[in-house]
């Protein structure tokens, strides 16, 4: 598996999560899906660019993974240092810019729904085209762009400080 | 002339990303630009959609500012090492995968086991070149001592193959406390070779050898003639009289010294002949040895003798060597004892 395959499902799932433990154990089980589904993937002596993984395995087993796991966060309540529940210990799993602020995001992940949150990640983060998004999601193209118009809407609130 | 159509702020701000990325088709980006540019007719309600057309630039830049975050290096191993059950039977499944320690261990476990097996499974003895030590297919059987001797010193043996295991004794006496005996003797036993059926590339295409001769023999004696596999079902039907036999007798006399001479003087009196090297009544250690030819009628008058001495144990043991008609061969042996 290419390592920036393993990064972007990773980051898929700590941004949809915001918990480390939660959210690596969610990628772990999304990759391990992966490699059993298509076997190749771990083999060392075949270059990872010439192993193709069809786009809606990747929405399927990341899907999969999100329900199993996200019973165990805690959303749609208030963030660290606003009044909210304390997040655990962070492992230091990722490496943030000191030029972004994530807790834009993470107020925005907070109340944003699943569905919303997982188009949103996908489209910008794992880059995948919304024809591939509603295939993946069995979904219309326009559901598709309406959530990802409401997600980055919500998100420039946030950004600009205008929540609403 | 028709008035242009207006968005409403409803639809203008549903239409925002599609704005923003593009994806608008030219007569709709038309309507969003007039709608956006409305300032001028002196209607506001396009502001608060400027304001969200501002926010969905600023969510896709910060969204794509999103994929800068890197994960860790541990974080990333962990999770690309993930493997669930089904993963890993697949991956151990694959021969490839497998270390090459363990793929070489199993490839020289298994070329180990085949050997194995395969020696096992091969009847090598079946197969005339590794044939080993002597057999009945072989044509030869190791038999006795014997020793060749000229038919015309017994005419009671005829045209038999003669010799006499016993009457080695000049080579034997000196390994075997002198006895040259076959109750003396060692392990050495050369084997005499008896024509039998000719196997391509078996050893009964040795040349026959004649075992190397000591000392003249006193008492002759005929080999058996030794038969070939084809040959052993007639075997079965030769009469009693051809299969040889040996008295073996067992006695314990206290006055040995004095008795000893008496004894053989009795057996001479009885016809009795050395039938090995040794003398009668040959020395060794506490007791004396006896090994002699007899006329058969004369066993039971020696068996009287020897039981007014003390008891006498008696067996009659098959032997391979075949004693002229009327005769029988003993081997006496008296222990000195209380």
């Amino acid at each position: 598996m290419k390592r920036e395959q393993a990064r972007d499902i990773g980051l898929f799932f700590l941004l949809g999560f915001m918990e480390e433990r939660v959210a690596l154990a969610a990628a772990s089980r999304a990759i391990a899906r992966l490699k059993a589904q298509y076997p190749d993937l771990s083999r060392k002596d075949l270059d990872p660019k010439q192993i193709i993984i069809p786009i809606d395995a990747i929405i399927g087993v990341c899907r999969e993974a999100w329900l199993a796991h996200r019973g165990q966060i805690q959303r749609r309540t208030p963030v660290a240092g606003q009044g909210g529940e304390e997040p655990s210990e962070p492992i230091g799993a990722w490496k943030v810019p000191p030029s972004l602020n994530i807790d834009v995001w993470a107020n925005y992940q907070r109340d944003a729904s699943d569905e919303d949150l997982m188009t949103l990640l996908f489209s910008l983060v794992l880059g995948i085209s919304d024809d591939d998004l509603a295939e993946g999601f069995k979904t219309s193209v326009g559901t598709i762009r309406y959530r990802l118009g409401k997600g980055v809407r919500q998100l420039g609130l946030v950004s600009r400080g205008r929540v609403s | 002339m028709t008035e242009k159509r207006r968005l409403t702020p409803f639809l203008a701000n549903e239409m925002l990303f599609d704005y923003v990325t593009g994806q608008l088709d030219s007569e709709r980006r038309e309507l969003m630009d007039d709608f956006l540019d409305e300032d001028s007719s002196g209607k506001e309600d396009n502001v608060e959609t400027r304001a969200l057309l501002e926010s969905v630039r600023q969510g896709i830049k910060y969204a794509e500012s999103l994929k800068s975050i890197e994960l860790t290096s541990e974080a990333l191993r962990e999770i690309e090492q993930a493997e669930n059950f089904a993963s890993l039977s697949k991956r151990v499944a694959r021969w490839s995968e497998w270390p090459d320690s363990l793929r070489w261990s199993i490839v020289a476990l298994l070329v180990s086991v085949s050997t194995a097996a395969m020696v096992v499974a091969i009847p090598w003895k079946a197969i005339p070149i590794f044939k080993s030590g002597p057999s009945f297919l072989s044509g030869s059987i190791e038999i006795a001592r014997v020793q060749p001797r000229s038919s015309g010193d017994d005419p009671n043996l005829g045209n038999v193959t003669l010799g006499n295991e016993d009457d080695r004794d000049g080579v034997e006496i000196a390994s075997n406390e002198g006895s040259g005996d076959e109750e003396f003797g060692g392990e050495e036993t050369p084997v005499a070779a008896i024509p039998g059926p000719k196997v391509a590339g078996s050893r009964s295409e040795a040349p026959v050898v004649p075992l190397p001769t000591a000392t003249p023999i006193e008492m002759p004696v005929a080999t058996l003639p030794v038969e070939s596999p084809s040959q052993a079902a007639s075997s079965q039907t030769a009469s009693k009289s051809s299969r040889g036999f040996v008295y073996r007798a067992f006695m314990t006399l206290s006055d040995l010294e004095n008795i000893a001479p008496k004894i053989t003087q009795q057996m001479k009196e009885l016809g009795a002949e050395k039938a090995g090297e040794v003398e009668l009544g040959w020395r060794r250690g506490s007791g004396r040895y006896y090994h002699f030819s007899l006329p058969e009628a004369n066993e039971p008058k020696l068996l009287d003798s020897l039981r007014a001495y003390g008891p006498v144990r008696i067996s009659k043991d098959p032997h391979p060597r075949v004693m002229p008609e009327g005769q029988v061969r003993f081997i006496l042996w008296i222990e000195s004892g209380i």
